[in-house]
């Protein structure tokens, strides 16, 4: 969040002592909740990581498969990602800027990965890509393969992490209007002079964030990619499920290893987040709150 | 060309429009028609492939599927566990958007970027973590476990993995809410005699409670559709630890695609329903305050 | 309820807001607290709310002191400039609110306190919107509302902190007479914070101008208008044009009999647009300057003309009423003698103020 505060400073509401100690009170429970539901797993990831030495540590993580679940999260990411973000911004142009029977409908679809599970999110591109999907048997005719490999692992990522860009670009450029580009176009500008030297400058936070949310979740999404995968190692297999399956295999040193490298990204992703919100005030917007239309 | 009859200026021939109020700004078809298709290919034809799969074999079929005993008994455990979850994550997460919004102290920044910390996460690290953190030599079940307290492989680390994933969503809808309080209304209620029990009762929580519902209906909807977190604390054993995504894996193992569509279709329906619920929350907000929230 | 404000001073960090105020309010009374954005008026107003509290010196509420009771138990009643109504409740429940929070010993029956809320709703003529939200009220509804709650617990002292300055010009002025009206039925102290001058005027029994933090003038609306104590409150209160110059010593000396004379400094004089006589032809034996007028607002039951000396091309603001307008039949262009019925002279320093009746050295 931006860290406004509503701190009242007028007289009244200035807390009598024992106000004070109530006040103290809860800030301390805050604080415990923190340090104990949200800072100790994340400790724990290291301090498993590293409970048998820094030599191992560094040799887990610099196996053939993790580095290859690596590579391939790195792909995923890759290529999810922008693709969301050139959604984001035509799908929040559509909207905000021009006015049209079913917008509600738009962006209730929209919100939909938000409220569905990731596992029947997997299931439903094994419904149209799989064997027995839609396309099974015309894909399995020209040798392509979807489900069990990397398109459908993108296809997934893609689904689970779309909503992000353009919802955080939807209130923004709703509250920003159009007038701007009104003006730029009154100017003679043609319409990408009027995206590339009005729109893009003034949402570049927005954008920013939204993009940094959609990848934090494209690296770690788990159940989707899970159902997808087929969980080929070396080939189908992405970090957080090369996590579970050295866990699985009970080589938790190693799977904490490897967790550790997405918790690093974890803590990133919220140290950028942050340093937008401060220096810009852009917020997040709450999951599947109702985007004005 | 405009008739004028009377006081009516009546345009010949239009009647319904596509575009309710057109707009001087480009690229409307362009940034439309990529979002449609965009929509179609990832959302709408994996969706209504996935319906129609559970439908197939009609709704006889459909129904025995979800509602044979193991599918009942994982319903049980994964709304009952979300349940507790979103009431876990409504207490804890009012606490924390109370002391983020309305106090100032020493930490408050970190403790505010780490409200993030479930939804940058990924799934896989946090299940993982958990676990360790309260299996029965863990750091914190060590403590748990002699008193009798089973948290990992029980209901009770379902519902924990369910809270840790759910409570931003409460701590993210109300926060604002806090935040934007006039502090005026405050003022006000002070100035009439109110003391400040009474203020917070009568004031604060009725207008923070329509959030703190969404956001738990929010967090309800996440925990009820989690995987990553929630199958390594789980135990997973069918009847009693299982929840309804873990089913819909392990009926895609067994190749049982009719019974994994019809659970995933079923899983749909909760989820299209919570969104519903949502929506209708915050119409009825918005109806009654005029404002957003 | 009376009340006195002695010697109250409020800093904010590096700001002062308020510096050794001191008042004294009589029961019953509407006074206005007059002044720019800054000036400290609506800090002196919290002050006596017990919204703020002061750095230093005292608020007695009928004789008793206040200054360090907490708003909620001082007895008075607060509206705000943007209504702090409680979105969440209806009208009623607004009204109903300070009734209902009241401590059980005191607090009235319910029956009672329906009985109170539709006497006030009637009060502002809003009975029929009970049920309602504020969401579907208009400002000037909701700011009535807003009155009628702060009156429900029947207050000692009203306070009201711009209360108008959110609506538009033609509600404004509605709901200042009606706030006047409520007044006089109910007598209950009120204090009336404002920036526009010609609501305090109107409105108020005593009007007091503040000006960073000072209290500049005291007194009744015509008191101000016709004295203003210092230039600040001669621009505050209307329009005004400005003459630099210099004092003449037989001026003086005719006018005052005073040694005066030997004072001989640049002064400024102020003249109200009103105050200027306009005439084609010069009057035997009058002093005046030779204009020319560049533009004529006719608009409106006043004329307004604007002039430029010839001498020193210096704008000058006029107002004629429409008859001798007419019967001037100025256009723009055309040139016209011009000069001040009566004129207010200051000091560089400000302080004192000569009235002079008939024209004077330009």
């Amino acid at each position: 969040m931006s860290g406004r505060s509503n701190v009242p400073s007028s007289a009244i509401l200035q807390p009598t002592v024992p106000q004070r100690m109530g006040r103290v009170a809860l800030i301390l429970l805050a604080l415990l909740f923190l340090g104990g539901f949200l800072i100790l797993p994340v400790v724990a990831v290291f301090a498993q990581a590293l409970s048998q030495g820094w030599k191992l540590y560094f040799e887990s993580i610099r196996q053939e498969d993790v580095l290859s679940a690596l590579r391939l999260t790195a792909l995923v990411a890759s290529i999810a990602v922008p693709l969301n973000v050139v959604f984001g911004i035509a799908a929040s142009w559509a909207i905000t800027r021009f006015d049209f029977h079913g917008k509600s409908l738009l962006i209730t679809l929209i919100d939909i990965p938000l409220s569905v599970s990731p596992v029947v999110a997997g299931m439903m591109y094994v419904e149209v890509f799989g064997l027995h999907g839609w396309l099974g048997p015309w894909l399995q005719e020209h040798n392509l393969h979807v489900i069990f490999a990397v398109p459908g692992i993108v296809l997934a990522t893609v689904f689970v992490t779309f909503p992000f860009v353009a919802r955080e670009l939807i209130p923004f450029m709703q509250a920003q209007g159009s007038d701007e580009e009104t003006a730029a176009v009154v100017l003679g500008a043609n319409g990408w002079s009027v995206f590339w030297r009005v729109t893009l400058p003034n949402i570049k936070w927005a954008l920013l964030y939204g993009t940094i949310l959609a990848a934090s979740r494209s690296i770690g999404e788990f159940g989707a990619v899970s159902v997808v995968s087929g969980h080929i190692r070396g080939q189908t297999t992405t970090l957080p499920l090369e996590v579970e399956m050295l866990y699985n295999e009970y080589s938790f040193t190693a799977a904490f290893a490897a967790a550790s490298l997405l918790t690093l990204a974890a803590i990133v992703t919220l140290v950028i987040k942050k340093m937008i919100e401060v220096t810009s005030g852009v917020h997040p917007v709450p999951e599947e709150e109702e985007v004005e239309s | 060309m405009a008739i004028v009859q009377g006081n009516q200026i009546r345009k010949p021939g239009r009647r319904w429009s596509f575009v309710t109020k057109s707009s001087p700004l480009p690229g409307f078809r362009l940034s439309l028609g990529f979002t449609m298709v965009y929509l179609t290919v990832i959302v709408l034809i994996p969706l209504v492939a996935t319906l129609l799969h559970a439908a197939r074999g009609g709704f006889g079929v459909f129904l025995h599927t979800v509602t044979a005993p193991r599918v009942l008994a994982s319903y049980r455990v994964t709304l009952g566990s979300s349940a507790a979850a979103a009431l876990l994550s409504a207490i804890f997460g009012m606490l924390l958007a109370w002391v983020l919004a309305r106090y100032t102290f020493p930490g408050k920044r970190i403790l505010d970027a780490l409200v993030d910390l479930p939804f940058a996460l990924p799934t896989a690290v946090a299940g993982i973590s958990l676990t360790a953190l309260y299996a029965e030599h863990g750091w914190i079940g060590r403590y748990l476990e002699p008193h009798g307290i089973h948290v990992a492989f029980t209901p009770l680390g379902i519902v924990l993995a369910m809270s840790f994933v759910g409570f931003p969503f409460v701590v993210r809808s109300v926060q604002p809410v806090l935040e934007d309080l006039d502090p005026a209304m405050e003022e006000a209620a002070a100035s009439l005699g109110a003391n400040a029990w009474q203020r917070t009762t009568r004031i604060i929580l009725p207008v923070a409670f329509p959030a703190l519902l969404t956001g738990s209906a929010l967090a309800f909807a996440r925990a009820a559709g989690e995987y990553g977190s929630v199958i390594f604390i789980a135990g997973n054993m069918p009847m009693k630890t299982e929840i309804t995504a873990l089913l819909i894996v392990t009926k895609l193992e067994e190749y049982d695609y009719a019974g994994a569509a019809a659970i995933a279709g079923a899983m749909l329906a909760l989820s299209f329903t919570i969104m519903l619920v949502v929506n209708l929350l915050q119409w009825w907000i918005q109806r009654r305050e005029g404002r957003r929230v | 309820m009376s009340i006195q404000i002695k010697n109250i001073s409020k800093q904010f960090g590096s700001f002062t807001a308020l510096s050794d105020v001191s008042m004294t309010i009589e029961a019953g009374e509407l006074v206005a607290l007059l002044g720019p954005s800054g000036s400290g008026k609506t800090t002196l107003l919290r002050i006596i709310a017990g919204l703020e509290s002061p750095d230093g010196g005292s608020i007695l509420l009928h004789g008793e002191q206040a200054t360090r009771q907490s708003a909620s138990r001082r007895g008075i009643g607060f509206v705000f400039q943007h209504y702090a109504l409680f979105r969440h409740m209806t009208i009623f429940e607004n009204v109903a609110f300070g009734l209902r929070v009241q401590a059980a010993a005191n607090k009235p029956s319910r029956a009672e306190i329906r009985e109170r809320v539709q006497e006030l709703l009637k009060l502002v003529q809003l009975d029929s919107f009970a049920k309602m939200y504020p969401e579907q009220l208009s400002g000037g509804q909701r700011q009535r509302v807003a009155l009628a709650r702060a009156l429900a617990v029947r207050p000692k002292v009203l306070l009201l902190d711009e209360p108008f300055s959110a609506l538009d010009a033609k509600v404004r002025k509605e709901l200042r007479d009606w706030l006047r009206r409520i007044h006089d039925e109910l007598h209950v102290t009120t204090v009336l914070v404002t920036h526009d001058q010609e609501e305090a005027l109107e409105v108020a029994d005593t009007v007091a101008i503040l000006d960073h933090g000072k209290v500049e003038q005291i007194g009744t609306p015509q008191a101000v208008y016709d004295h203003p104590a210092s230039p600040f409150v001669y621009d505050f209160l209307g329009d005004v044009n400005l003459f630099h110059g210099r004092l003449l010593a037989e001026l003086s000396l005719d006018k005052r009999g005073n040694n005066i004379a030997e004072r001989v400094e640049s002064v400024i004089g102020f003249v109200r647009p009103h105050e200027l006589e306009l005439s084609r032809d010069l009057p035997e034996g009058q002093k005046a300057v030779l204009a020319s007028v560049v533009r004529i607002h006719a608009a409106g039951p006043h004329v307004r003309l604007e002039l430029r000396i010839t001498g020193n091309g210096r704008p000058v603001a006029a107002e004629l009423n429409r008859r001798r307008y007419e019967q001037l039949a100025l256009t723009p262009g055309e040139f016209v003698f011009v000069w001040p019925q009566s004129i207010r002279l200051f000091d560089n320093a400000g302080a004192s103020s000569l009235l002079i009746d008939q024209g004077g050295g330009i």
